[in-house]
């Protein structure tokens, strides 16, 4: 996508407004007022249809983040006891994907039976129980519905699924009201892409339900293809907090994100090596201190 | 669920007009929003009142204005407590009903007391027009389960299968007022031909509500469909006698369920100070489930009279 930007006068105060085209929202630096720019839809940069509005604030984001980091155990003490220098709501372009699964799949069966067994230690017979393997050969039929992945150039799949879930019972049709005065982006990520990384979630998905859906006592070698029709792709708006925490003048902030719906926060967090490397210590010396107990306790006992 | 008359597009099952998707498979219904736009357009939300931009606010869920405090509610889909649209009349009026609970009371059989028809005494009689969801729907289950054919040294061996059911008026009892036995019981009486929107009811019954909003009686419903599907699976597809671990996964199409309430009678009768329920179909006066006292004399008199012929037949035995 070309990067250029939309230049128009701020409706409020007539001042020259440049509006970049990632952004669906602006602020005039003038007058403040908050603009919604609606845009004619392409292929990929569709409308949005629905968006689910922020519910925790910034001061609850804030707090959210201050748990979270004080949490991680194995994290420097300067992250767990950082403040998030800057802490943004921003309305995250995700794609709402549902589909029908069809799957076909073959697994070997484990079904379990009990056989009667001398046991020539114990001068016994005993019952033993063994696992009689059986293949299975079947197809499974579902829907697919509420799988969200990011439409965002900045933020990662993987970053938008560690704040997941997002309850779609709030969704809500898009409409000016839920952006105003907020950061709103337009898709940056290919429909096409995003179509392919929510068909290998949906894929994902489908094969966590086979495992449930095995009969017998245990299963293996679970083989299935599965494929995806009646899909439908739509674009949807997250609320997401994006903060970053400055916590070492050299190093780079620590990005994570909260989710603006439910408050959780996800993201990566660097660990302490010297923490690791005392713990590792710490348990190696505590190995030793048991070894030599038990030499002296050897020699004098 | 809905007498919008919309589908949806992919499991063409019948969806409300504010729902924002398919209640069955998610599907994203149309925007009513006009089409796309011809050109880039930018807008200020303004509040009605004063004039200055709205924002949207966290606490108040909308968008707000900061001078004023004017707030631009977002539309939510609702989910109303929805009555019955179709009703079920009533074709034994409250003479026949009384007529009919006699009847009952006569046919109970021996183990009753002997003057219950002619002791009891009958306190109220209630029309109650009780609530259910009549669906049609098309389901394509997957299933997988042990079942005891083809098993070998295990006495359970893995099987798989699919199978389409279909459904045609299939009645989803929604009341509270009634127990499932009682329901179980008072359905084969009822004609689903007779069911019509508005009929004069003729007898000023008590209309039942569903209780439930729209999104709870929907995934209500939907359980029940599932588990008529896994009640129809183990009666016609599973092979085998037995069987464990039955797993089944559902694509449900077409599903088009309509809110009817069905014509009762519910009597409370007191005998000898304590009272009972029976409740009377609506449309056939054969057709009456209820409590009734058992006589503890008689039940003791043939207790005692078989335990007297068990030990008559022992000394018998042991005299031989």
């Amino acid at each position: 996508m070309a990067v250029a930007s939309l230049e128009v006068s701020c409706a409020a105060c007539g001042a020259r407004l440049i509006i970049a085209t990632t952004r669906r929202t602006a602020r005039c630096p003038y007058c403040d007022s908050p603009s919604v720019v609606d845009r004619p839809a392409t292929e990929d940069r569709p409308d949005p249809i629905f968006a689910i509005g922020f519910a925790v604030d910034r001061d609850q984001a804030r707090s959210a983040l201050r748990a979270y980091l004080q949490h991680r155990r194995w994290a420097p003490g300067a992250l767990r006891r950082a403040t998030a220098d800057k802490v943004e709501g921003v309305y995250l372009p995700s794609y709402l994907y549902s589909a029908v699964a069809s799957s076909g799949f073959t697994a070997q069966i484990g079904e379990n039976y009990t056989e009667l067994q001398f046991d020539p230690k114990r001068k016994r017979m005993r019952r033993v129980t063994k696992t009689e393997l059986r293949s299975l050969r079947g197809g499974h039929r579902c829907y697919v519905a509420d799988r969200f992945v990011t439409a965002s150039q900045g933020v990662a799949n993987s970053e938008l699924e560690a704040v997941e879930p997002f309850d779609p019972g709030d969704l809500r049709r898009y409409g000016p009201a839920l952006v105003s005065g907020w950061v709103s982006e337009e898709p940056s990520l290919g429909r096409e892409a995003c179509l392919e990384l929510a068909r290998a979630e949906a894929r994902d998905g489908v094969r966590v339900r086979l495992v449930g859906f095995m009969p017998g006592d245990s299963h293996h070698s679970l083989q299935c293809t599965t494929d995806l029709t009646d899909e439908a792709l739509d674009l949807v708006l997250l609320p997401v907090w994006v903060c970053s925490v400055r916590w070492r003048h050299d190093r780079p902030p620590v990005r994570l994100l909260v989710n603006g719906q439910t408050g959780a926060v996800g993201g990566e967090i660097p660990v302490s090596w010297a923490k690791i490397a005392a713990a590792v210590g710490a348990g190696l010396a505590l190995a030793g201190l048991g070894a030599l107990i038990g030499v002296l306790l050897g020699w004098f006992g | 669920m809905s007498d919008s008359g919309l589908r949806c597009s992919r499991c063409d099952s019948v969806i409300a007009g504010d729902d924002l998707r398919c209640p069955i498979c998610h599907l994203p219904t149309p925007p009513t929003r006009a089409a796309d736009l011809p050109e880039t357009a930018v807008e200020i939300l303004r509040c009605s009142g004063c004039g200055a931009a709205m924002t949207y606010d966290v606490a108040k869920r909308a968008a707000a204005c900061a001078f004023c405090g004017s707030v631009l509610e977002i539309e939510r889909p609702t989910d109303p407590v929805e009555e019955a649209r179709l009703l079920a009349p009533f074709t034994v009026d409250r003479d026949r009903a009384r007529d009919a609970f006699r009847t009952w009371l006569g046919s109970l059989g021996w183990f009753r007391p002997g003057d219950l028809r002619s002791e009891a005494t009958l306190e109220t009689i209630q029309p109650l027009h009780w609530v259910a969801w009549i669906f049609d729907a098309r389901a394509e289950v997957s299933w997988a389960a042990d079942t005891d054919h083809g098993a070998r040294r295990a006495d359970w061996a893995p099987h798989a299968g699919e199978a389409e059911l279909d459904y045609d008026d299939v009645v989803v009892p929604a009341t509270r007022g009634l127990s499932g036995d009682e329901v179980a019981h008072l359905l084969p009486s009822y004609d689903l031909e007779s069911i019509g929107r508005r009929p004069d009811r003729g007898v000023d019954a008590i209309l039942e509500s569903f209780d439930l909003p729209r999104s709870a009686a929907r995934a209500r419903l939907v359980e029940a469909v599932e588990r008529l599907a896994r009640q129809r699976l183990t009666e016609r597809h599973l092979p085998g006698t037995r069987f464990r671990n039955l797993s089944t996964a559902t694509v449900l199409r077409g599903l088009d369920a309509r809110r009817a309430a069905f014509p009762a009678w519910v009597l409370a009768y007191r005998y000898r100070k304590k009272l009972y329920r029976a409740v009377l179909s609506g449309q056939d006066a054969s057709c009456l489930v209820g409590d009734a006292p058992l006589s503890a004399l008689r039940i003791a008199a043939v207790i005692g009279a078989a335990a007297v012929v068990i030990a008559g037949l022992l000394v018998f035995g042991l005299v031989l």
